[in-house]
């Protein structure tokens, strides 16, 4: 039987992370990037998580509320970015981030 | 399980009376959206009265709480009293500089071209919402409250970027702002999340003390600083996370732009510096590391903060010697006083401990007359762009004949900008070079002062294009109520530089 030990918690999370963070580097879909933010939130969710539950004071659940929140704003930013990605995409018909260049000198 | 609720409803009950002016912001963020939503063809000018309304009652409380000590929201520890918020001079310094520029920045909105034929409730409330969130930012001691107010800041500003939604600028501005500052967020989070692990607290209080026992080593305590900086300097638009600057500013509606650039990147340094107090804190744990050294545990925050100073001011001068369009200007001119500014953080957080370091004051003074200065200069940026209907360099030409007060106006702004006597920036910059000197941070006083040669060639260029250039457009009729409102912002400039040993004085009075 396999013994789930915080270092595997957060492993996971460190690849969550390096994937989210490898998905905006590498894609300039504008989705896609946001995408790739969601992976990182969901890294430093699965830590805050974690952490609570292997070092934190026993009784306190800082990290497991951390994390609703995290949710939450996550979802919030999801939903203000698309809708101005909605709005911008009736202008231009374009999702892609290198498109959107007109700002440049 | 009956004990702890009647415990929570008490905290809940208490904290209520601290955080009145939030409250009042609420609702008046809550009244101004209702007024839009159900009064039919309400008025641009009344929702912007509603909302003058509001600001002035939020800032009699803020008045009120003048002096007042305390954690809100807090709890009983075996050593003191844990709070969410904190309530003291550092953080009302800072909630009245945000008021009063969403104050100033109504006025602004009232003027702007773009925003005259179309219903302003949404905005106004957008303003109230993103000045909540820095109140929150500037009184947080607790990492989850700094993130809540960070993110409520960030995502009221990202709105109201995108606030006219017939402009592609605006549009596109809005939309780098808001994958910046996710991405930005997101690789904070993760750090805070690491920094929560190494210490099993959100409290700054508990932070300080848990780094002081424990066992993380200084090279993880590195890269969760580097990663929460990354969200930090997103806040106060420093290196290296200035991209998206110059684009939103460019895109932004001018008076957001104000408000952008002077309440955002106070607010930005506000949850900085209160953060950096945590490590800094209690003379600092030692670390055993490389080759048996001791490091302290504000490690590498100093290198850190420095290194940044130097890049924003380096890259923001050189960025902005090549803009043609204004705004993008002072963008990267922004850019370049977030370095200025984190030049005093950086001896802040190299000195807390001693004697005599550790002193905001001159943050504090140079903020009272980067008030001043960025927000006169947008504010003729505003009034001239709404009548001219661009805002490039060669826009202004002959500005000092077409509207000779407003070339005025801005002229004094830039030679503030620039650090030129006999105006407030001149004696802020000083401070700044000075402490920087005395805390053995020469090189950084040099670069800041190569830096200020090099700023001289692009706020000159804006000078020579209004008094030396000719231009065949007629007189701009600024309107009284913008001539006011100039001389308001101009006139405390010669004030701060010219008899400054009071404000000096009372910029004291703000540190921990």
């Amino acid at each position: 039987m396999l013994d789930v030990s915080l270092k595997h918690y957060l492993l996971v999370a460190a690849l969550m992370f390096a994937a989210g963070v490898g998905v905006i580097i590498s894609r300039r879909n504008a989705i896609a990037v946001l995408c790739g933010v969601e992976l990182i939130l969901n890294a430093a969710a699965l830590n805050f998580v974690a952490f609570n539950r292997y070092s934190a004071p026993s009784g306190r659940l800082d990290g497991q509320v951390f994390t609703i929140f995290i949710i939450i704003l996550a979802a919030a930013e999801a939903a203000i970015a698309l809708a101005i990605l909605l709005n911008l995409f009736q202008q231009t018909n374009t999702v892609d981030v290198d498109e959107a260049d007109t700002l440049r000198e | 399980m009956q004990n702890s609720i009647e415990t929570a409803r008490r905290i809940v009950a208490e904290g209520m009376s601290g955080i009145i002016p939030e409250i009042l912001l609420c609702a008046l963020v809550c009244v101004l959206l209702l007024a839009d939503l159900f009064i039919r063809g309400i008025k641009p000018r009344t929702t912007a009265w509603i909302a003058v309304l509001g600001f002035v009652a939020c800032g009699a409380a803020l008045i009120a709480r003048n002096g007042v000590h305390a954690e809100v929201f807090g709890w009983q520890q075996a050593d003191g009293m844990r709070g969410m918020l904190l309530n003291d001079q550092f953080a009302w310094f800072f909630q009245v500089f945000v008021l009063a520029t969403a104050l100033v920045c109504i006025p602004m909105a009232m003027d702007h071209a773009a925003f005259r034929a179309r219903r302003m409730g949404e905005f106004y409330a957008l303003l109230a919402a993103a000045t909540l969130g820095m109140f929150l930012m500037a009184s947080a001691t607790n990492l989850l409250m700094a993130y809540l107010g960070i993110e409520f800041a960030s995502m009221a500003s990202y709105l109201a970027t995108a606030y006219d939604k017939r402009d592609r600028a605006g549009s596109e501005g809005g939309l780098k702002y808001v994958i910046y500052g996710s991405v930005a967020s997101g690789i904070m989070i993760y750090g805070l999340s690491l920094i929560y692990g190494m210490t099993g607290s959100l409290h700054y209080t508990d932070i300080a003390q848990a780094l002081h026992v424990s066992a993380a080593t200084e090279g993880q305590l590195l890269i969760a600083a580097i990663l929460i900086f990354g969200g930090f300097a997103y806040k106060m638009a420093a290196v290296p996370m200035h991209f998206w600057c110059p684009d939103v500013y460019e895109g932004a509606p001018t008076p957001f732009t104000a408000y952008l650039s002077v309440a955002s990147k106070a607010a930005g340094f506000a949850v900085f510096v209160r953060f950096l107090a945590a490590f800094t804190a209690h003379g600092g744990p030692t670390f055993t590391g490389f080759g048996g050294m001791e490091f302290e545990a504000s490690f590498g925050w100093p290198v850190i903060v420095a290194a940044a100073a130097a890049l924003s001011m380096t890259v923001g001068n050189l960025g902005a010697l090549w803009q043609t369009n204004v705004k993008r200007m002072l963008a990267y001119s922004s850019i370049a006083q977030a370095g200025y500014l984190l030049m005093a953080v950086a001896v802040y957080a190299a000195g807390h401990d001693k004697p005599n370091g550790g002193d905001l004051a001159p943050l504090v003074f140079y903020f009272i007359a980067y008030f001043f200065m960025n927000l006169g200069a947008f504010h003729v940026i505003s009034v001239v762009g709404s009548r001219t209907g661009a805002v490039t360099v060669s826009d202004f030409a002959g500005l000092g004949r077409r509207a000779p007060w407003m070339a005025f106006g801005l002229g004094v702004c830039m030679l503030s900008l620039l650090g030129m006597p006999p105006t407030g920036g001149f004696v802020g910059k000083m401070q700044l070079l000075q402490t920087a000197v005395e805390n053995n941070l020469v090189w950084l006083a040099v670069l800041a002062g190569i830096n200020t040669a090099i700023s001289a060639f692009y706020y000159f260029k804006l000078l020579k294009s209004m008094y030396l250039e000719k231009s065949a457009g007629g007189v701009i009729q600024s309107g009284s109520a913008n001539l006011a409102v100039l001389a308001l912002l101009v006139a405390p400039l010669f004030v701060l530089g010219l008899a400054f040993s009071p404000i000096a004085e009372f910029s004291r009075g703000f540190g921990f």
